[in-house]
């Protein structure tokens, strides 16, 4: 493998692993405060590069525009799963993942139905790109990469005021939170307007590069379940390591092997799992009864 | 009396039905119904013990294409490759299964689930597998010189596997075996304390699981004559547990049964609106799950006074 060929990897990898982590964090925050798996995660990225489309091809809207019109639009549709949905089905755990299942395929036939199977592809934003001694870098993957980054950071700070200490507090205990005086409730609110906001932007950021379709959100999905085996159940840090490292090994897989990236990463997982059971960065979480 | 007398007419009308029926095609979607019965009583095993898989359409499709292979390459009778078939997906399960139990039952709940989609990938990329063409011309299963051909022969068939399931899943119940799973599944805690490995229950019942629904998918690949990859998703394994949901979550072997066999009806009634299925299938299992969170077959408890008003008007 040249130099070039190399960096060229690197790059795909940074960006790609960057939309993974977008979406992954949303997951975990949802996953490790509430207790649920959200199987909407990857519908919800699907609308966020659906109304992107919409945004910049049919209303004719500025990008940027588009994007915070995409984390709202799809955090209230969170909100509105939690608050008519979720907050009905504490039956148990297994109620709930079934329920966004139901969602998550409801959400998904909209799409197939509004949009059809083609791919809806967008008239790129950023345009050009610029080359260090052999590599060629694309601007469309510089700034996926440094959104990526931004909204981690973004995140990182969120979880550092008032609300975000709140909703750890909820993640840790949600009994002792709520006799410091957290509103469990409210919490619960923005944790999944949050959540889903997050990977409707993931999908808004990813939309000018590969376009929209109707299907992308079931691909999503399996990737985000690698990434939370593979850096622990409800542990942010590790599902931002793992979200770059299956970045990576797409990217290099892909360029050495040709398909069959799924397989790649299975084996991957596997022997990791013996060793470090509880992922890589974090410990076996116990289903919530 | 009248639980014994309801069962015993169904299974009258069950024994009976390709002669009632008059079409084959309701013959067809209760051997559908049969084989989601049996993965959902599968499914159903890992839920008592308080495991979710999600994984039966990837073992369903490890023991239906295993067993097309050993048939149509090494030429083995059809009687000798349906247990085979259930063996070989129950060795993957021990693979995959014993790994990710170790992790917890979060990470055994996505790996299942990771692990159905991976082979789905698997079979459909793979040339040996036929792609996603699939593999096509199964030979039907022979007793004697006889073929079963005809989909009543075939349905008998499914009745029995099914039978055999019931059979067996209730003996376990009725075991040691399975009390230690029940205790697993009111208490975890309290059930290792009693002494109670719970790993190797959980594996067990896992692994079980998987045998019969390779067992299914031998009787599959052979009825159908036709195993394409795609009939194996992920969303199979999902439709396995929301049959399972909708017949009652805490009725181990029944309630998959009267799950499957009313959720495969239905979409009869509803056939015009194809496009439209899947959110009216949503928006009902999210109505389910509300509303009636135990299942069909909770109902009687959970209204024990509408039921007894019901009772009282049929006399």
């Amino acid at each position: 493998m040249s130099l070039d060929l190399f960096f060229q990897c690197l790059i795909n990898g940074l960006a790609i692993g960057g939309i993974y982590a977008v979406v992954a964090s949303g997951f975990t925050l949802v996953l490790g405060t509430m207790k649920i798996f959200n199987f909407a995660q990857g519908e919800f990225y699907m609308l966020g590069a659906f109304i992107t489309y919409g945004c910049c091809e049919v209303l004719h809207l500025n990008y940027v525009l588009a994007l915070i019109v995409a984390f709202v639009a799809v955090g209230l549709l969170g909100i509105v799963l939690q608050r008519m949905v979720i907050r009905y089905t504490y039956e148990g755990f297994f109620h709930t993942v079934l329920a966004t299942i139901a969602f998550g395929a409801i959400i998904r036939q909209t799409g197939v139905i509004t949009f059809g199977k083609t791919d809806k592809l967008l008239t790129p934003v950023v345009r050009g790109r610029f080359e260090i001694g052999d590599v060629i870098v694309s601007n469309e993957k510089l700034m996926l990469i440094f959104a990526g980054l931004f909204l981690i950071v973004l995140l990182h700070y969120f979880m550092k005021l008032k609300i975000g200490r709140a909703m750890r507090a909820v993640t840790l205990d949600i009994d002792t939170a709520a006799l410091q005086g957290i509103d469990s409730k409210k919490i619960f609110m923005i944790t999944m307007g949050l959540g889903s906001g997050l990977a409707g932007i993931a999908g808004a950021l990813i939309a000018p590069v590969l376009g929209a379709h109707a299907q992308m959100g079931h691909a999503i999905f399996v990737k985000i379940l690698f990434v939370i085996i593979i850096g622990g159940m409800g542990s942010m840090p590790g599902a931002l390591l793992a979200a770059f490292i299956i970045g990576m090994i797409e990217s290099f897989g892909y360029q050495l092997l040709g398909g069959h990236n799924e397989l790649l990463l299975q084996i991957f997982l596997i022997p990791l799992l013996y060793f470090r059971p509880g992922g890589l960065l974090g410990r076996p979480l116990a289903l919530p009864e | 009396m009248l639980k014994k007398a309801l069962l015993g007419g169904f299974g009258v009308i069950l024994l009976l039905l390709p002669h009632i029926a008059g079409n084959d095609y309701i013959v067809l979607l209760v051997i559908l119904a049969c084989i989601y019965s049996i993965l959902g009583m599968g499914f159903s095993m890992t839920w008592k013990n308080r495991l979710i898989t999600c994984g039966q359409a990837g073992f369903w499709a490890i023991g239906a294409y295993s067993s097309a292979l050993l048939v149509m390459e090494l030429g083995l009778n059809f009687w000798v490759a349906m247990p085979l078939s259930g063996l070989i997906s129950a060795l993957f399960a021990f693979i995959v299964y014993s790994i990710a139990l170790r992790a917890g039952p979060l990470v055994f709940f996505s790996m299942s689930l990771v692990f159905s989609f991976i082979v789905m990938e698997v079979l459909g990329t793979t040339g040996y597998f036929g792609g996603w063409e699939g593999i096509m011309d199964v030979p039907s299963p022979k007793i004697g010189g006889y073929v079963l051909l005809s989909k009543t022969s075939q349905y008998y068939l499914a009745l029995s596997l099914l039978l055999f399931n019931i059979l067996v899943y209730y003996a376990l119940y009725k075991s040691p075996i399975g009390r230690a799973w029940s205790a697993i599944g009111s208490n975890v805690r309290l059930a290792e304390a009693q002494g109670i490995n719970v790993y190797r229950y959980r594996l067990g019942a896992a692994v079980i699981s998987c045998f019969f629904a390779g067992v299914v998918g031998s009787f599959y690949a052979h009825t159908q004559n036709l195993i394409v990859p795609t009939t194996f998703s992920f969303h199979c394994s999902i439709y396995v547990q929301m049959y399972a949901l909708i017949g009652g979550l805490s009725f181990y072997i029944a309630g998959p049964i009267i799950g499957a066999l009313v959720m495969v009806f239905l979409p009869e009634f509803l056939r015009s609106t194809a496009e439209f299925q899947p959110i009216f299938f949503g928006v009902f299992l999210i109505l389910i799950i509300i509303f009636i969170p135990g299942g069909i077959l909770s109902i009687p408890q959970r209204f024990p006074r509408l039921a007894g008003a019901f009772l009282r008007m049929k006399k």
